[in-house]
């Protein structure tokens, strides 16, 4: 647990320390949101969440790629000080949290630009919107902070990552296209909670194969 | 006494082949709406996905075996995952092709938006990445071990994806949403004893190819 920590605080400090690089994230997910509204200004309530999962999707992208892209002297020095599976887990972390920021800056951009969809303007339904959207996030960066480990491994690619990445992230973008769309008609919970569970299966399954996996995958 | 048993399997392989072959075609079937004749397909996609899922598994049980065995046996447990998968996706070709080909004679489409023919495109998606991620490493040893880690990974997210997702939401395939499931077809034919058959054969014949590759590979050093 004092690994777990110790490995927290320096990914927080690393984070602060390139500040700049992590506020990257939410300007790229203001430009694709930006680029995407002058395309399309007034999109059907579909194609508004189809937009949105577009933008959050390689914004979660980019958080994961950079999460592992470090040089070979730093993974030496942070394999003496924590397990493959300590690493993994603290850096799905760093990954998830960057993933939540750009999900809650692309809503709100989102909300500012289009505006929220008809059926999903009270204050509930965009809570249920918000909740699909961040338990979706999750699931993404579970999934693509293994596959960036990976790609680290066989010589940081990001072409490599995406096209690792892409093919396992569509079962997590369908269970949250069906969750997010039941949120955004404003479904009752009830209706919500089995797509909603499924989208924490698809967090929680990529985070224990990945960490069963990472001994093997870390090895030097 | 092993080589007898090799013989066996193989030629009993190859005889369920011919035989859902000629009664796949000339067996009496039920007369069902819109299906017709098509309904004969049964025979011949479902079994490319049982054969393709087989090898999956094959491979996936030989990544296992080539991150748990040092050097030169894990390589070579590498190897044969890297077959497996490559007559895999041949097998998912096939199963692709006759379902399109069905599909477009069925339901008016070569492609439509079902959860299974997501779960397909999904499948061979995972496995040209897996042999992406194989060529874009030089080592042998660390492309096993990435290859394998990966290989696992993917395949437990396919199983889930391709087993679990399609129950939760409507299909048109039959067995899913409120589509008659196989079972209901065969209850007045012997659709069954054509069918079984033919996925054992042809997940006989997918390991054949693949254990030929496998001589084929070692006899090619």
């Amino acid at each position: 647990m004092k690994r777990w920590w110790t490995l927290g605080r320096w990914a927080l400090k690393a984070d602060f320390r390139h500040r700049a690089q992590s506020v990257q994230f939410i300007l790229f997910t203001a430009v694709a949101t930006y680029l995407v509204y002058s395309v399309a200004p007034s999109p059907s309530p579909t194609v508004w969440l189809a937009l949105l999962w577009v933008v959050v999707l390689f914004s979660a992208m980019q958080a994961a790629f950079r999460a592992f892209h470090e040089p070979e002297s730093l993974w030496a020095y942070l394999n003496q000080l924590a397990s493959p599976a300590a690493i993994l887990g603290v850096k799905s972390l760093q990954v998830a949290v960057h993933t939540l920021l750009t999900a809650a800056a692309a809503l709100l951009l989102f909300g500012l630009f289009f505006g929220m969809p008809e059926s999903a303007q009270s204050i509930e339904a965009v809570l249920k919107v918000t909740v699909a959207l961040m338990l979706g996030s999750l699931a993404f960066a579970a999934t693509m902070s293994f596959t960036s480990a990976l790609a680290s491994r066989a010589g940081s690619n990001p072409t490599l990552m995406a096209t690792l990445s892409l093919p396992l992230l569509l079962p997590a973008v369908l269970v949250a296209r069906r969750a997010s769309s039941l949120a955004v008609a404003n479904q009752d919970w009830a209706e919500l909670a089995i797509p909603l569970f499924g989208e924490v299966v698809m967090m929680g399954l990529p985070l224990a194969l990945g960490s069963v996996l990472m001994p093997y995958l870390w090895k030097q | 006494m092993k080589n007898g048993f090799s013989i066996a399997w193989k030629t009993a392989a190859a005889a369920l082949v011919c035989y859902s072959l000629v009664a796949g075609l000339a067996a009496p079937v039920p007369r069902l709406f819109i299906l017709n004749e098509t309904i004969r397909n049964l025979y011949f996609h479902v079994p490319m996905w049982f054969t393709m899922i087989a090898l999956m598994g094959v491979s996936l049980g030989h990544s296992i075996g080539s991150l748990q065995r040092p050097g030169q046996a894990g390589l070579e447990a590498d190897q044969k995952a890297r077959l497996a998968a490559e007559v895999s996706l041949v097998f998912a070709s096939l199963g692709l092709f006759t379902g399109m080909i069905w599909a477009r004679f069925t339901w008016g489409a070569y492609w439509t938006n079902d959860p299974k023919l997501n779960g397909t495109a999904v499948a061979i998606l995972i496995y040209l990445a897996y042999f992406v991620l194989r060529s874009s490493v030089e080592d042998p040893e660390k492309r096993a071990r990435l290859a394998g880690t990966f290989n696992i990974f993917a395949f437990v997210l396919m199983i889930v994806f391709i087993g679990v997702l399609p129950r939760m939401t409507d299909s048109l395939h039959p067995g899913n949403g409120g589509n008659p499931a196989f079972g209901s077809y065969d209850l007045d034919s012997g659709m069954r004893a054509v069918f079984y058959p033919a996925v054992l054969g042809w997940i006989g014949i997918g390991i054949w190819i693949v254990e030929l590759r496998v001589r084929l590979t070692r006899l090619s050093k």
